[in-house]
């Protein structure tokens, strides 16, 4: 892999080298597809945006030991994964949060906030938001592999192959895995799928 | 085509990376198979529904953060560990740990040097200082020191005598 073919490894390897600027540009591209990754793991906003904040610690902690050998989205999505099946662990251990919690800085919202792409008649922002909540539900349930698979194959730059390292899976368990997942989702999303409740996204 | 390679074009179509033979090879599969049409109809609604995710919340002051956090993370481990200095020590080069303790030797021995050329001026300052005190008197007059000695030892003074001698 050269640092030539993918610019973020270009500017992993300047923070290797202590340049800060570097690093904040790696934190402002993938702060979002991080805390997305985890969030649909640890459902709860505040939870996943510490554990974010750990991943981009450790990713700084880890630079003398950062090598060009893989995509940078790749060793990203790696460490990631492992704080978080860290952290899934840790709270099997001390069960202590309440699935009921609500958000503690606004203790009357709902856990799950959705930011507004679009502006819809009120019908449909109902009928949009309630085909959002059933998406999330329906990924929620999925298998924790198979959730995570299906979130990187989202991911544009990162191949089948990338998406079995982040796992650490082989090629043929990581398709298998998303295949699977997205099954499980077109049965649990079948009215959904059937009503074209979609359309609107073709827009 | 079996279920992954069905994936595979899906996500060629999620990018918008699908070739003329990608398609081709779809609308042959289609016209073998009509169930397989509304299948792939079916994962291209999947796909951009999944693309619709919202996304997570995220603070706007998150990058500030975590450099606050790698901030204060770098201030403990300097606070934490005195024996950090012996950690970076052990970790510098033979070459230079050598040069080292010969800059520290060499220093030391000039700092001792010093020491002792100090303290000898001072011993011979000393030296002349009690050597200009006055000379002893002669052995003569250390024989006779019993008897200056015994005159301390006197009998009292007799006041009447001396008033009558007045």
């Amino acid at each position: 892999m050269s640092a030539e073919l993918d610019p973020d490894a270009a500017l992993m390897l300047r923070v290797k080298q202590g340049d800060m600027v570097a690093f904040e540009e790696l934190v402002e591209k993938y702060k979002q597809p991080v805390i997305n990754l985890l969030y649909r793991t640890l459902p709860d906003a505040t939870e996943a945006e510490d554990l974010s904040q750990n991943v981009f610690l450790q990713v700084y902690k880890s630079a003398h030991r950062y090598r060009v050998t893989a995509k940078f989205s790749t060793w990203l999505y790696t460490i990631a994964r492992n704080l978080c099946l860290n952290e899934i662990r840790r709270r099997s251990r001390h069960p202590a949060d309440s699935l009921d919690a609500t958000n503690s800085e606004n203790d009357d919202q709902p856990f799950r906030q959705y930011e507004d792409h679009k502006s819809f008649a009120p019908a449909e922002a109902i009928l949009q938001e309630e085909l959002g909540e059933k998406v999330q539900q329906a990924l929620s349930d999925l298998p924790d592999n198979q959730r995570t698979a299906i979130l990187l194959f989202r991911e544009d730059e990162l191949s089948y192959e990338d998406i079995a390292k982040v796992l650490g899976c082989s090629l043929s368990a990581t398709k298998s895995l998303i295949h699977r997942g997205r099954e499980t989702l077109k049965q649990k999303l079948k009215p959904y799928l059937r009503t074209g409740q979609w359309r609107e996204s073709n827009k | 085509m079996n279920g992954p390679e069905f994936d595979e074009l899906l996500k060629k179509q999620m990018r918008g990376s699908l070739t003329a033979e990608d398609d081709a090879a779809l609308q042959a599969r289609f016209r073998h198979d009509s169930s397989a049409e509304a299948a792939w109809e079916e994962d291209l609604r999947l796909n951009q529904l999944l693309q619709q995710v919202p996304d997570a919340p995220i603070s706007s002051n998150f990058t500030a953060r975590v450099l606050g956090a790698i901030e204060s993370e770098e201030k403990k481990e300097a606070r934490r560990s005195p024996w950090r200095g012996v950690g970076q020590w052990l970790r510098v080069g033979l070459a230079r740990k050598a040069a080292l303790a010969t800059i520290i030797a060499g220093v030391s021995m000039l700092t001792y040097h010093q020491y002792r050329s100090g303290v000898r001026e001072e011993m011979a300052r000393n030296a002349a200082a009690v050597s200009s005190i006055a000379a002893l008197p002669s052995v003569d007059v250390l024989e006779n020191f019993e008897i200056i000695q015994g005159l301390n030892q006197l009998p009292p003074v007799d006041v009447d005598l001396l008033a009558a001698l007045q």
